[in-house]
């Protein structure tokens, strides 16, 4: 009996240690994560991504809150204190103190928007602009008939995500009409043309999230009464457009793209995944009175699956 | 109250001003944000929780977690009176609440479906969330439904002249522990902690609130015994009167939510102690009085939305116990002329236990048409009713026993009973058209003690434009007879009859919806009714009331600037007796709400309400002045982002110290018909504190 006994806690303490060694060969980068010290409602946003980081992140996670005023040098010396491996960057203030840090340093950069200069510049990261191809399968879904997209974009802050998009549409046999524009009032010309051409049921519309194209105020709400009034599909980027009548949209699921965000740190570790790709992580939101009117049929299993449904009351 | 509605103005536009000329919070950090996440409302929508579709799309008014604590509301009454259309008033046994909704008043309040979680709460004694309840705590409350108008053909009996759904926080929206302490007038304490994670792969979701109040202390100066004492001069007064109404109590509301795939279980438990008389049980001041209750709800539910190819199922069985228990000295030492020296004294316990089987299911099969049917059985019991008294009323003054003695069976209060409730309902929304849909919908039920009652409701929808949707909307709903109606013994001025048919009311109703921009929203109802068989004692329960009204509602919402949100309503109702050709009385003709909601910086924010309850009559035959219109102010400061995950908040409610009060009822068959002619007076101004952590 007590033999028996010794045996079994030798068991245990065997597989304990083998254990712990799994553990030590499966140690991740250490990282360290600057994000913006900010009021709510951004701060639980920031607080799910960082979550999101830790969980999935293998070896030790720091945390450093990012004020607008703060000394570049003591950013630094923190940094080289704590000896991250790779440095995750939150948010646009923490990618504006990256000029400050060391070139040799590994930096992936997340819950921000890239523009085309800062992926010249190598910079690594995910962006907030939701995957083309997510959208582009969802919109199929939702409006199984739709063969066109338009959208009007800035070349400087969107050209590498609708380059990518034109690909994603090519591989889906989905025709993306792409039109640059470099201000307002040339976008709103290029919005009126789009409205003009626009076949029911076979033409869709894409709004960017925060592009400098498009006036929120002024040309925002016409855009999406046209299109009421025509059945005309709208979908977005922005899920506050979903609330004024787009039909769907797809937004960050913060705690996975913190996942996403740690794991790429991992492959960046090892000298890999060295691009800046768009958000898989999403969660999505649907405008159903917009569904009804344009007589697209959804069923109430599908409806389950959205995260946002608009209406809300 | 003239020169304080402009003060108030005042000061919200001095708000509006500085916040245009960046005297108030600068955006800086936000700016930063915004090129990268979206506006305020972007951000705001992407954290949201999800949306759920809603059940009945009758005028539904919906308000969430978020803004109950915006308004440091301690209370679910303090919520509900923001909603356009629902006053809260008070009754005077307890100083219970009584949810007055488009001119629909009556003492008990059964008129108003009170659901937790799409569970009834409603006793079978009145027919409403039953004594010794006073209301409920709002710390794990995700978000009330309030449904202005009948709902019967969903919810069946009550849901006549409104309905609450309170919904309870999940797993998910807790996320970890949150708890907070209050302290503040009245010598009143609260404590809560709530927790949401995870075990064994299911969502565990707990909270547990605690109360310790003396509650307010208002002067009455006359009660119904300063009028006996008045009749039985020369021998010494007893009444308590001029006294403080006894609003105090202790509350525990504790639940438990397990949910896993399709099922979800859920355990609650209400305990009320030492719940004070208020203004008294029969309106006698009773300072030694008071009643204590226990409310456990127990239910499961199973939920498919896929159980076969265009059909979903919910299915639930559901058990709530409900007991109450009294001491109550209903007229004080020395009533009747001495004859009563340590008062009269009655202690009417009721025992309920409520079994219910509910099934609904969607079908969604045949192109532009959803197709909901559903049914069930409810086996309601009140299994024990139990009193003691000191008393017997043998002829037209009670009679002294000489000690407390038991009384049971036809000597009783009440009598033991049960109900047994069967019910089908179908309902069809039918696309008929771009833009338009059709909802009709019937329920019938079957009820052991007065019979059936079948309840038809109709809703035509048009979505007119993107900005505007326009309803018409028709329903019908029942209230049953309650078991104080039917089933009352001894009482001689409130004597049962067990043939009584429901109420019933039938309600048209015109809505608009109307979006002005991103920013501001606006909303009119319009709606008429016609309430008939109101149920009276005269002494005896009869179906003898008929009630019409009209009336409107129009509410806005307004994100005025990025830091400052305002929404106000105006309701007005105009109701007539149809007996006595006057306007009904006690519920308000007109109100006015308003509320602002400001982020001063980075970590203040500050709410105010106003709320301005105007012109309620007195009845017919009532010779009292008109009672006073009052207004009041409520503003709650908030600091978050303190260290430790904790925040605090300090609420001063009734700023100005405004003289409120509720009305003391008129009832024509009593020999003293004003029992409280100066009316039933509500707290004057008050401050809370309160500090949270979340972990």
């Amino acid at each position: 009996m007590k033999i028996a006994i010794k045996r079994i806690l030798q068991a245990i303490l065997l597989g304990g240690v083998l254990l712990l060694s799994l553990g030590a060969y499966a140690q991740g980068p250490s990282l360290a994560v600057l994000y913006p010290d900010v009021r709510e409602p951004y701060r639980s946003i920031f607080q799910s991504i960082l979550d999101g980081i830790k969980d999935a992140a293998n070896g030790k996670v720091r945390s450093f809150p990012l004020r607008k005023n703060d000394d570049p040098d003591m950013l630094n010396s923190w940094i080289a204190k704590n000896k991250p491996e790779v440095v995750i960057s939150l948010g646009s203030l923490a990618k504006e103190f990256l000029p400050y840090l060391s070139p040799e340093r590994k930096v992936v950069s997340g819950a921000a928007l890239f523009s085309n200069s800062d992926i010249e510049q190598g910079m690594i990261g995910i962006s907030l602009s939701p995957s083309p191809q997510k959208l582009f399968v969802k919109l199929k879904k939702l409006a199984p008939e739709v063969r066109r997209i338009s959208v009007v974009y800035h070349p400087d802050s969107n050209g590498w995500l609708i380059d990518h998009a034109k690909q994603v549409a090519e591989e889906m046999g989905l025709v993306l009409a792409a039109m640059p524009a470099h201000g307002v009032r040339e976008a709103a010309r290029l919005y009126q043309q789009i409205l003009a051409k626009q076949e029911n049921g076979f033409d869709a519309i894409w709004l960017l999230q925060d592009d400098p194209t498009l006036d929120e105020i002024g040309l925002l709400p016409r855009l999406l009464s046209e299109a009421w009034n025509h059945e005309f599909i709208v979908f977005s980027s922005n899920p506050s457009h979903v609330k004024r009548g787009a039909l769907f949209s797809l937004f960050p699921d913060n705690a996975q793209m913190g996942k996403s965000l740690a794991r790429k740190a991992g492959l960046l570790a090892k000298g890999q995944s060295k691009n800046v790709e768009p958000l898989k992580d999403l969660l999505i939101a649907v405008n159903i009175r917009t569904a009804d009117h344009l007589t697209l049929k959804i069923s109430r299993a599908e409806q389950r699956d959205f995260d946002l449904i608009f209406p809300s009351k | 109250m003239k020169t304080r509605l402009p003060c108030l103005l005042g000061s919200l536009i001095c708000l509006l001003f500085f916040s245009h000329h960046g005297y108030g919070y600068q955006n800086t950090d936000g700016n930063d944000l915004l090129l990268s996440y979206g506006d305020e409302d972007f951000v705001s929508i992407a954290t949201g929780r999800k949306q759920l579709i809603s059940k009945a799309p009758a005028t539904t008014s919906v308000i969430t977690a978020e803004e109950i604590q915006q308004l440091g509301a301690r209370d679910i009454s303090e919520v509900l009176e923001s909603v356009p259309g629902v006053h809260v008033a008070r009754k005077a046994a307890g100083y219970e609440p009584v949810y007055i909704f488009r001119g629909i008043f009556s003492e008990f309040n059964p008129q108003v479906l009170f659901l937790i979680n799409g569970v009834p709460t409603t006793q079978l004694l009145f027919g409403n969330r039953g004594e010794a309840w006073g209301g409920m705590p709002v710390e794990n409350i995700s978000r009330i439904e309030i449904i202005r108008g009948p709902g019967s053909a969903v919810y069946g009996a009550d849901a006549f002249a409104g309905t609450i759904n309170i919904v309870t926080k999940t797993a998910s929206e807790i996320n970890g522990w949150q708890t907070g302490i209050s302290a503040g007038s009245f010598d009143e304490h609260r404590a809560w902690a709530l927790y949401g994670g995870d075990a064994n792969g299911w969502d565990v979701a707990f909270s547990l609130q605690l109360l310790d109040t003396d509650g307010q202390d208002e002067n009455i100066n006359a009660d119904a015994q300063t009028g006996l004492d008045a009749l039985f001069a020369p021998a010494p007064s007893a009444s308590l009167a001029p006294g403080s109404v006894n609003s105090g109590r202790e509350g525990i509301d504790t639940r438990l939510d397990l949910a896993k795939e399709f099922w979800r279980i859920r355990l609650g438990y209400q305990g009320r102690r030492n719940f004070e008389t208020g203004a008294g049980a029969i309106q006698a001041l009773d300072t030694v009085g008071e009643g204590e209750s226990d409310r456990i709800n127990f239910d499961v539910t199973y939920l498919n939305p896929e159980i076969y190819q265009d059909w979903e199922l919910e299915a639930r069985f559901s058990y709530y116990d409900v007991s109450t228990k009294t001491h109550l000295v209903l007229y004080p030492p020395g009533a009747f002329g001495g004859a009563f020296p340590n008062g009269m004294i009655g202690n009417p316990d009721v025992y309920e236990r409520h079994y219910r089987l509910d099934l609904s299911t969607f079908y969604t099969g045949f192109e532009d048409h959803v197709i909901r049917l559903g049914g069930g059985y409810h086996l309601l019991d009140q299994y024990r009713i139990e009193e003691s008294k000191n008393f017997v009323i043998a002829g037209p003054v009670p009679t002294y026993l000489g000690s407390i003695m038991s009384v049971s069976g036809a000597a009783a209060y009440n009598r033991e009973a049960d109900r047994e409730v069967t019910y089908l309902f179908v309902q069809d929304e039918w696309r008929f058209a771009r833009d338009w849909s059709l909802t009709a919908g019937l329920r019938f039920d079957h009820y052991s003690d007065f019979g059936s009652t079948a309840n038809p409701r109709l809703a035509l929808v048009w979505d007119a434009s993107i900005d505007l949707t326009t309803k018409f909307l028709y329903g019908s709903a029942f209230r049953a007879p309650s078991f104080a109606e039917q089933f009352n013994q001894v009482n001689p001025v409130a004597v049962g009859n067990d043939n009584l048919d429901p109420e019933k009311i039938d309600t048209y109703e015109l809505a608009f919806d109307y979006s002005y921009s991103a920013d501001l929203r606006f909303g009119l109802n319009l709606f008429y009714y016609e309430f008939q068989d109101i149920i009276y004692f005269t002494p005896v329960a009869q179906n003898t009331g008929d009630q019409t009204g009209y009336g409107l509602e129009l509410e806005f919402d307004w994100d005025a600037t990025d830091q400052l949100n305002l929404k106000g309503n105006y309701a007005f109702q105009d109701s007539e007796d149809e007996q006595t050709n006057s306007d009904v009385a006690n519920a308000p003709q007109h109100q006015f709400y308003l509320q602002a909601n400001y982020e001063l910086s980075h970590n203040w924010s500050l709410n105010s309400q106003l709320n301005y309850v105007i012109d309620r009559k007195r009845a017919s035959d009532d010779v009292r002045k008109k009672i006073d219109d009052y207004a009041t102010i409520d503003l709650t400061l908030r600091r978050t982002r303190l260290p430790y995950g904790m925040s605090a908040a300090v609420s001063i409610r009734n700023l100005t110290n405004e003289t409120v009060l509720e009305p003391s009822l008129y009832n024509a068959l009593s020999p003293v018909s004003v029992s409280i002619p100066g009316d039933l007076p509500q707290a004057g101004r008050s401050v809370f504190a309160e500090i949270r952590k979340t972990w």
